[in-house]
């Protein structure tokens, strides 16, 4: 008991010696700096995708206006589609993200429940839709890019695909895609672990901590 | 305005109370510096829906531990200089020596305790009733008894081989 009490007295003067005022000028200047919790940067991830496909989305379609060939015309439309459809994923989940932090939070368990699921939830997200949007926006990009001119007609050379039979193109078509899945899956995996999994098993460790007295009483 | 000038005087008062906390959850001069920004922050954002149903200092803890928790924060370099250690400091008597030593090695012995750990002995020795660290960890008094029998002997065995 005594050994408690003296370290309740260190911890009381502990602070003494690292006082300093805080004032209107301290709290601007933190407030100007904006540092960000864990959910505000999750939701400006999510709010950069989302104005990325707003911005994209009306480009693509004054490019598909301008083109003279329906391949072409077919391959724009297909990417705008994409990107549309993408658009109202992000824009869905980052619905679902601001409905989750609004649960209740009164104490650090609940808190840290929330943004665990919150956190799972965006990478979820995240890695099933760039992982569907980034071979097909390289599809379309490579189709758009090297087979379309300024002048919006077709560019010779570049695109292998209207030279086989259709059911030849579907195939090639489908193994690029293919392909790029397979290699986007793993880059995908690798980038996710790395930016959230860290503070993932981080969140896990602190709630089974919370939880693990009261799931053996 | 009136609300601005409240916030800035309640964490005046309280201010001890965040020092502590990002001393014990930041090994490095710049990550204590960074963590008691985003304390501020997160207070200031939660000041205006904080309706003094829960003691202002319940309040401020049970925010600032869960920005020091939860936080996305890379650690830094410059690990928190070691008074022990360090040669340059110059301290006017022995008695506050003495105090500092005790100090640098409360934390050092802290700082080998879990982040759960380090909020509920935050609480304890601030004399924080069983009850509201239950409030505010959002755990029974039960698991807050049986933890903190725990962290004490723990934090006990640590001071000891110091």
């Amino acid at each position: 008991m005594d050994s408690i009490n003296k370290f309740k007295k260190i911890w009381e003067q502990s602070v003494s010696e690292h006082e300093k005022p805080f004032d209107q000028k301290e709290l601007e200047i933190i407030l100007r700096k904006q540092s960000a919790g864990p959910v505000e940067k999750l939701k400006r991830s999510l709010i950069i995708e989302i104005v990325s496909l707003v911005l994209a989305i009306p480009v693509l379609v004054f490019i598909m206006i301008q083109t003279k060939e329906i391949y072409f015309m077919l391959n724009t439309g297909g990417l705008i589609l994409l990107f549309f459809l993408s658009l109202i994923y992000y824009y869905i989940n980052y619905r679902r993200i601001v409905r989750i932090w609004r649960t209740k939070q009164d104490n650090i368990l609940n808190s840290i429940q929330s943004t665990l699921q919150l956190v799972k939830f965006f990478r979820r997200t995240y890695f099933r839709l760039n992982l569907v949007l980034f071979p097909f926006a390289i599809y379309f990009g490579y189709v758009m890019g090297f087979g379309l001119g300024s002048g919006g007609e077709k560019m010779n050379g570049y695109i292998i695909f209207e030279q086989f039979s259709p059911i030849f193109n579907i195939l090639i078509i489908v193994l690029v895609l293919g392909i790029m899945f397979f290699l986007f899956y793993f880059f995908l995996r690798w980038y996710m672990k790395k930016l959230y999994d860290v503070h993932i098993e981080n969140l896990e460790h602190v709630l089974y901590e919370l939880k693990e007295e009261e799931q053996e009483m | 305005m009136k609300k601005d000038f409240d916030f800035v005087e309640t964490i005046e008062q309280h201010r001890g109370i965040i020092f502590k906390v990002c001393k014990m959850y930041c090994p490095s001069e710049e990550d204590c510096n960074d963590l008691y920004q985003d304390i501020v922050t997160q207070l200031w954002k939660a000041w205006h829906g904080f309706r003094g149903e829960a003691k202002i200092s319940t309040w401020i803890y049970r925010i600032a531990l869960n920005t020091a928790i939860s936080g996305f924060r890379k650690q830094k370099r410059n690990p928190l200089k070691n008074s022990l250690q360090d040669d340059n400091i110059h301290l006017t008597t022995d008695d506050k020596r003495k105090k500092q030593e005790d100090t640098e090695m409360l934390y050092m012995a802290i700082n080998r305790l879990s982040k759960v750990e380090k909020a509920m002995v935050a609480l304890y020795l601030d004399e924080v009733s069983y009850e509201e660290i239950s409030d505010i960890m959002g755990i029974t008094q039960n698991n807050v008894r049986v933890k903190m029998l725990r962290i004490r002997e723990k934090l006990k065995k640590i001071m000891d081989t110091y």
